[in-house]
């Protein structure tokens, strides 16, 4: 087996492996862990293919819950098993009092909206069918935007909507943000947002999903879990941070400067570049294309002439700063300004990329289910062994009576160097001098009375010994506190007779 | 591009490199933050065991009483995670259903959103967040957390509103220590995982629980009370265990994937439990519990040649806990009470030295489908 970056391994403690040598791959980047019938990511020709089809086409057609059920039964519903459907999963969108409260106070306390979202999802179980893996991944699904839109309520010092059956998943989520029925602009622009991010490949926080019910853990855990993966900003990437760019740019009405700016300064460009596209992500085009809708009908494309500009300058500039690289505009770029055009508002972009990404890591899981392996990897020891158990009033600690806590090797180096000074024959010989003088000694009497000629070495030696063991007062040269007490503890009159001797 | 080899349960792949445990399965040993579980177990408090892995040494007297005072502060949970631990429990929800709905909360109520501080917090909170929930589910009020008490001390009082007595304290107490920690097994990579998207540890702590949950990995030691109990009660273990085999069936509590030899927690337990229900007069079920595990082990060697199967972790930890009187539906938190720390330990050692997890797979599905409009399907 080969590996560029993966060192290839047979320890000791992974005998657990002799079968196969282990590989050491941290990012797991050089592992495949699964296969997988849900999506298919080219980053070579910038393709997406979920479950078949490519990603424009399921864009531009499908509602939320037709993309739903394809991820779950690996086909697009006929019309009577899309309805039943959409009405079983808009049944299980209520959240009960309990975790209402919880949402309250995290909404008080200005937790984030994705701490908000992990709370309300670990709860989800509650008042729940517990029926099997397939109606805890409906209700993991359909309750997201209902805890995601009761924070936002209550973050806004109103009292959270309840969700209402008669409209589909996307346009209950936005029903139940502002409590208004929303638009049909707004609805079919945050159904292709939705639609578009469903599913993408083995990212971390599905595939954290799927080592979770690798165990025979339930799917709820599951989505909890890769809730939490999602929220690093590793991972959901920072929409916020982008929309502000954009905004930034429109109000200034200058792309070249806002770029050139931001190069200039080395933090690199928001929303540009995909680790696994090497050409342009193909949600990028489909989002653009939706943002391009969305703001004609919504006649505020003064914004979305900005966004363009931005990306073209952006692309431009970053090709001749690295022409090797294709960095294009990511799916990031487009979704902000969709999501904003739509009335999300920004903190709660996170969110709802997660409420549009938990129908992957619920089919995921389903899937993994289906031909399960429990996820057990192997990790290398590198710390100390052959202690033994030390009892407590036994145990020291360097520097503990001193600061109160234990001195670490990195903060003695000063100390250390300081003590390296004192280690030259010609500079004991100065301190000596300066012992054994009853006042400070002029500078001409001390370079008199010491056994080196040459000035240049005498003054060096001296300079060294001034910064801690020697003073100059003026009036002449003498020892410091620390340079008496050294002198005082280790040229004792045994060591210099030995010497002589 | 590199080829990927496809390793579904990872199985030798090595994700990480670590300085928390080292499990050795061909000599059956473990070490804990570079210390033999035989000496942690019999010797630490739980705090002790927690101050190592996070500091990677032991502390001394005045650094644990600090540690302990401090991660007693700790323990309180918010009315409003309360009420939705009321609700687990009256709807008969999993203890670790419970756990993970109260971990997922942990920080609310809380000031210091530190590392450090959230990492104490998780670890400080599990069992308050464990016995309230049990508390509920008997139908009681639930008992504030004391901070006179050590960790393990205090689990028990919240458990009971009694002060336990010293033999069930260190009996507990050896039990936390010895199932800390245990090399990169699913719920701790889990925790790595979750952390090295940069995400905090509350949200890691949650997800590991999620992972812990599943039977294959919090395991069974509430079915192998019971059928210990079973046994203790028919009394002929040998022909239970005859019966069993003849049937097809597996044993629980013994043999462990990693170990090719008796997992050394097993022998630390079995003497704990052995002290244990020495201390307490009852020592009737353990000598069932010695007598069924000696006749198994042979039988077993009789039945599979090729493997020697030796009792496991579970094994022990299910006639230990009995003996507590730590209830059996509450076996796999007591776990994840235990384990806390070790995932814990494991996300800071992520976070020094990050990588971000982002594995491939491979698609075997359709490709080249088109659109039918629903009309037509």
């Amino acid at each position: 087996m080969s590996c560029e970056d993966g060192t290839i391994t047979t320890t000791r403690d992974d005998r657990i492996a002799d079968v196969t040598p282990s590989v050491f791959d941290p990012r797991l980047e050089y592992t495949t862990v699964a296969e997988t019938g849900l999506s298919d990511l080219d980053g070579e020709n910038g393709e997406l293919v979920v479950v078949g089809y490519p990603i424009e086409e399921l864009a531009a057609n499908a509602s939320y819950e037709e993309t739903l059920f394809l991820l779950f039964e690996g086909r697009l519903p006929t019309a009577d098993e899309l309805a039943d459907f959409r009405t079983d999963l808009a049944s299980r969108r209520e959240l009960c009092a309990e975790p209402r409260e919880v949402l309250r106070r995290a909404a008080d306390e200005g937790c984030a909206a994705m701490e908000a979202l992990r709370m309300g999802v670990a709860t989800a179980t509650l008042e729940g069918d517990r029926s099997g893996p397939q109606a805890d991944a409906k209700r993991a699904v359909a309750v997201l935007p209902t805890i995601a839109a009761t924070y936002w309520r209550y973050r806004q010092g109103d009292d959270p909507v309840s969700p209402t059956e008669t409209l589909d998943h996307t346009a209950n989520y936005l029903y139940m943000l502002t409590g208004e029925e929303p638009s049909e602009a707004d609805v079919r622009g945050l159904e292709t947002f939705l639609t578009t991010l469903i599913e993408h490949g083995m990212t971390a926080s599905t595939f954290t999903a799927r080592t979770v019910v690798s165990t025979e853990s339930d799917i709820v855990s599951a989505t909890t879990a890769a809730l939490g993966t999602l929220k690093g900003p590793r991972h959901a990437g920072d929409l916020g941070a982008i929309l502000e760019l954009l905004r930034d740019v429109h109000e200034s009405g200058n792309a070249d400067a806002a770029v050139d700016e931001r190069l200039a300064a080395g933090d690199g460009l928001k929303g540009f570049g995909h680790p696994v596209y090497r050409v342009r992500d193909p949600r990028a085009a489909v989002l653009s294309a939706a943002a391009e809708r969305f703001f004609e009908e919504s006649a505020a494309d003064g914004f979305l002439a900005s966004v363009r500009e931005f990306e073209a300058v952006a692309t431009e500039r970053l090709r001749e700063r690295e022409p090797t690289r294709d960095a294009r505009a990511t799916v990031e770029f487009y979704a902000a300004a969709l999501l904003d055009g739509i009335g999300i508002p920004k903190s709660l972009f996170p969110a709802t990329f997660a409420i549009s990404r938990a129908g992957g890591w619920t089919a995921h899981c389903l899937e993994q289910l289906e031909e399960n392996q429990l996820v057990r990897p192997t990790a290398r020891y590198v710390g100390t062994t052959g202690k033994t158990w030390t009892p407590v009033e036994n145990r020291h600690v360097a520097g503990d009576s001193l600061v109160g806590r234990p001195v670490r090797s990195a903060s003695l180096e000063p100390v250390s160097e300081t003590l390296a000074v004192l280690s030259e024959p010609n500079r004991l010989e100065i301190l000596l001098l300066l012992y054994d003088a009853d006042e400070p000694l002029a500078y001409s009497a001390l370079r008199r009375a010491a056994s080196i000629e040459d000035k240049g070495r005498f003054n060096y030696h001296l300079r060294q010994l001034r910064e801690y063991f020697v003073t100059d007062r003026g009036d002449g040269y003498e020892l410091t506190d620390a340079g008496r007490t050294f002198v005082r503890t280790l040229l004792t009159e045994d060591r210099l007779l030995d010497d002589l001797l | 591009m590199v080829r990927s080899e496809l390793h579904q349960g990872l199985e030798g792949v090595t994700v990480a490199e670590t300085s928390c445990s080292r499990v050795d399965g061909e000599a059956g040993e473990l070490l804990i933050g570079g210390v033999p579980v035989e000496a942690l177990a019999a010797n630490a408090t739980y705090e002790e065991s927690v101050f190592l892995l996070f500091e990677d040494r032991l502390p001394t007297a005045d650094e644990l009483a600090d540690f302990r005072a401090d991660l007693a502060t700790r323990r309180d949970i918010h009315a409003d995670v309360r009420a939705v631990l009321r609700r687990a429990a009256e709807e008969e929800a999993s203890a670790m259903d419970a756990l993970r709905m109260g971990t997922a909360a942990a920080t609310l109520g809380t000031e210091d959103c530190s590392q450090t501080a959230t990492a104490r917090r998780v670890v400080a909170v599990f069992p308050t967040i464990v016995a309230t929930y049990w508390r509920y589910r008997q139908g009681e009020e639930p008992i504030d957390p004391r901070t006179d008490l050590g960790h393990a001390a205090n689990y028990l009082y919240m458990l009971t509103g009694e002060e336990p007595n010293e033999a069930d304290v260190r009996g507990l107490e050896t039990y936390l220590n010895t199932v800390i920690d245990h090399g990169v097994n699913a719920s701790t990579f889990t925790a790595r995982t979750v952390v090295s998207t940069e995400s905090d540890l509350v949200s890691a702590a949650t997800a590991a629980v999620g992972s812990l949950k599943g039977p294959l990995h919090g395991g069974a030691p509430g079915p192998v009370l019971d059928m210990l109990r079973t046994v203790h009660e028919r009394g002929d273990p040998e022909a239970y265990v005859r019966e069993k085999l003849a049937a097809g069936e597996r044993l629980m509590g013994f043999g462990h994937r990693v170990y090719r030899v008796r997992d050394p927690r097993a022998a630390v337990l079995s003497s704990a439990a052995e002290r244990l229900y020495a201390a307490s007069g009852d020592d009737d079920f353990f000598e069932t519990v010695r007598a069924f595990e000696s006749v198994a082990v042979d039988a077993l060697a009789e039945h599979s040649t090729d493997r020697r199967l030796e009792t496991n972790v579970e094994f022990y930890t299910a006639a230990l806990l009995d003996g507590i009187g730590i209830p059996q539906a509450l076996f796999t938190a007591t776990f994840g009470v235990s384990r806390v720390a070790g995932w814990m330990a494991h996300c800071r050692e992520q976070r020094t030295d990050n990588r971000l997890v982002r594995p491939v797979s491979r698609y075997v599905g359709e490709t080249d489908r088109t659109w039918t409009p629903v009309g037509d399907r």
